[in-house]
């Protein structure tokens, strides 16, 4: 908008100089003929003077006392004729002959007079306009030479122009782009916002209230969600256990069946609850979690000998050490799931830098450049995956939001044609900045 | 804990949901412990004022009162019994929030009745972690164990859950030596070899966070038996 403002600004400042330039050089070169004229005119005047003074002087007539006077008052670059009828009675100058009848601007190149003057003589003078284009070849070097000044300077206000009228545009989008999650709009750095960007503010304020209505009835529904489900499910559970208790050889496989069930909806239910967090509000207050320790013991959990797995001692994060879990949990659950050799599933844990980093390495799982992203939709399920019954499609999913509301994320890092490889990254462990509080 | 000791002890369930508290009085019940179940924050009151009950289970969400801060209320008024506390939200927020508060447990519904009897049975031994809510210090070393912090001389140091366990069950002790097998049981629920070895870690990592050159020793082994907070004999 600047950029158009400036462009438009210069646009209409170059035109209007050259309109100017050229109107001044016409005004100029009309002015520049008529002092000519006079000059010539006054010229005219003096040589009539002098050849009445002659005549005076030397008692004689005017026809013979003109040439006398022509030659003691001799005009500089002029050339002077004095005609009785058409004979040529005096001459003086070079040039070209003017001749007693004609128009002023007959011969190319010389500005022409003709004056009578007493007894039926006629005087006529011209002088060459050459010095007249002289003139207006130097008015128009310094228009040329004025004009880069008068660009620059254009240039110049458009910019200045253009920066006052978008200020109060940047001022909304700074306040814009500085604003939380959940937070209200500041208001204006400055009263002076024209009237149009008031009301495009009070547009985007209508829009930003309805949004955060909208996130506000989301976690309230997260949280009535969260206790309205839990509930019923605690219920199940004890009961289930009560009924397996009361005789545990009549419960059967069919109670543990359904108490296995039972985990895996409380699974569900706890992922997307986890899910439905918006990932802005992070975990607020982390404890310290050693993502080695987890790493070691989901694997011991969930891959055999064979897998290759590569710890540290610690690697150390702030966050929620159960969420963490699930995680890295599902991470080596989909290498354990999808796993086809040859070769070991890899997971290297590594601790440098700002980033605790997990990479995990499917031997014989392929993933398409178009599934790259896709993976990590929620309920998407690969192919391989649709035919078990366990998973619901939420591991990637989970296991990047998680990382998200940690400030890491989980990526796919491998090629098309390799083993399907993914990373979790978290942001290191880093001392927080209250201090105990009793001294 | 034999059955004869457990139907002396008196154990408060505060739980709004009917049904809940009558599958918990009874699950309890069957144990052997005394089980008095409440509905509300100020029945619950009413009954950890008269001294009634010896350790309670306590919902965080009740209609008339706010769990935690209920919680916080009883430790302000000087109510040393456990207090285990029930809740939907899981997260780590209200998980440090409950304990911040002086709750000594924590356990996210639903539950296993497994891992609450376990828990409310660590905690009757143990008589509650008398050190949630105040900060324990050692030299230049201080720990919050509610809130899952140490520092060192006024510096933060990255000290995970379990390792902190281990250091309150040592602390709690004071200076009393405390056998691997208690230690085991106490924080990981299980005494074998994987968590064995896991102890000798966590204890090495811990020495090696808060122990510092010329400062004052912080856990002390006691040679062929288990650990001990060192110099706590006099705190």
């Amino acid at each position: 908008m600047a950029a158009r403002i400036t462009r438009g600004t210069v646009l209409v400042a170059a035109v209007s100089a050259l309109v100017l330039a050229a109107a001044a050089a016409l005004t100029a070169r009309v002015l520049w003929l008529a002092e000519q004229r006079q000059e010539l005119r006054d010229a005219a005047g003096a040589l009539v003077g002098a050849i009445d003074r002659e005549k005076v002087e030397e008692h004689t007539t005017m026809e013979g006392a003109a040439p006398e006077a022509l030659r003691e008052s001799t005009t500089a670059g002029a050339r002077v004729e004095v005609w009785s009828g058409s004979r040529l009675v005096a001459v003086m100058g070079n040039g070209p002959e003017i001749g007693a009848a004609g128009d002023e601007a007959g011969i190319p190149g010389w500005i022409v007079h003709r004056r009578p003057v007493a007894d039926g003589l006629l005087l006529a003078i011209a002088v060459p306009a050459a010095d007249a284009r002289r003139a207006l070849r130097v008015f128009a070097f310094s228009v040329l030479f004025a004009a880069p000044v008068c660009l620059a300077v254009a240039l110049w206000v458009g910019r200045v122009v253009a920066r006052r009228a978008t200020r109060p545009l940047l001022d909304l989008q700074t306040r814009i782009q500085e604003l939380g999650a959940l937070e209200p709009l500041p208001p204006p750095a400055q009263d002076d916002a024209p009237a149009e960007l008031a009301l495009l503010e009070d547009a985007f304020r209508a829009l930003w209230s309805r949004l955060q209505e909208t996130v506000r009835r989301e976690r309230e529904f997260a949280a009535n969600a969260s206790h309205e489900l839990r509930l019923p499910l605690a219920r199940i559970r004890l009961l289930a256990e009560r009924a397996r208790a009361a005789s545990p050889a009549a419960a059967g496989p069919a109670l543990e069946a359904q108490m296995k069930e039972l985990d895996r909806l409380v699974r569900l239910v706890e992922s997307l609850l986890v899910l439905a967090r918006d990932t802005s509000a992070g975990v607020p207050r982390g404890e310290t979690v050693n993502v080695a320790d987890v790493a070691r013991r989901v694997g011991a959990r969930l891959l055999d000998g064979s897998a290759q797995c590569v710890f540290p001692d610690e690697a150390i994060v702030r966050g929620d050490e159960d969420l963490i879990e699930i995680a890295v949990h599902n991470l080596l659950e989909n290498a354990r799931k999808f796993s086809a050799g040859p070769g070991p599933i890899q997971a290297v844990l590594s601790n440098g830098g700002d980033l605790v980093r997990l990479e995990v390495t499917t031997p014989g799982a392929r993933i398409a450049a178009l599934e790259r992203e896709r993976v990590f939709d929620r309920f998407y399920r690969a192919p391989e995956a649709r035919g078990q019954s366990d998973g619901h499609g939420l591991g990637l999913a989970l296991a990047r939001h998680v990382a998200r509301l940690h400030g890491g994320d989980v990526c796919c890092v491998s090629g098309e044609h390799e083993d399907a490889r993914f990373r979790l990254d978290l942001p290191v462990w880093r001392a927080a900045q209250d201090p105990p509080t009793a001294g | 804990m034999t059955g004869a000791d457990a139907s002396r002890v008196r154990v408060a369930v505060v739980e709004d949901d009917r049904e809940m508290r009558e599958l918990l009085r009874d699950a309890l019940g069957r144990q052997g412990y005394t089980v008095t179940a409440v509905g509300g924050g100020a029945a619950a009151s009413e009954l950890v004022g008269a001294g009634t009950a010896d350790a309670v289970i306590l919902d965080v969400w009740l209609p008339d009162a706010n769990g935690v801060e209920l919680c916080r209320g009883w430790r302000q008024s000087g109510v040393r019994i456990p207090i285990l506390m029930l809740t939907a939200r899981t997260d780590v927020a209200s998980r440090v929030a409950g304990l911040d508060a002086g709750a000594d447990d924590y356990l996210g519904k639903p539950f296993a009745l497994a891992e609450l009897r376990a828990r409310l049975g660590a905690l009757l031994r143990r008589g509650g972690r008398p050190l949630r809510g105040e900060v324990f210090r050692r030299g230049s070393v201080a720990v919050d164990f509610g809130r899952r912090q140490a520092w060192v001389g006024g510096e933060e140091v990255a000290v995970t859950r379990r390792e902190l366990e281990v250091l309150e069950r040592l602390a709690e002790a004071r200076g009393h030596a405390v056998s691997r097998d208690e230690l085991l049981q106490d924080v990981w629920g299980e005494s074998s070899r994987e968590t064995a070895a896991s102890l000798e870690v966590m204890v090495a990592r811990l020495r090696r966070k808060l122990e510092r050159p010329g400062g004052c020793a912080i856990v002390r082994t006691v040679r062929g038996y288990g650990y001990a907070i060192a110099g706590g004999e006099e705190g």
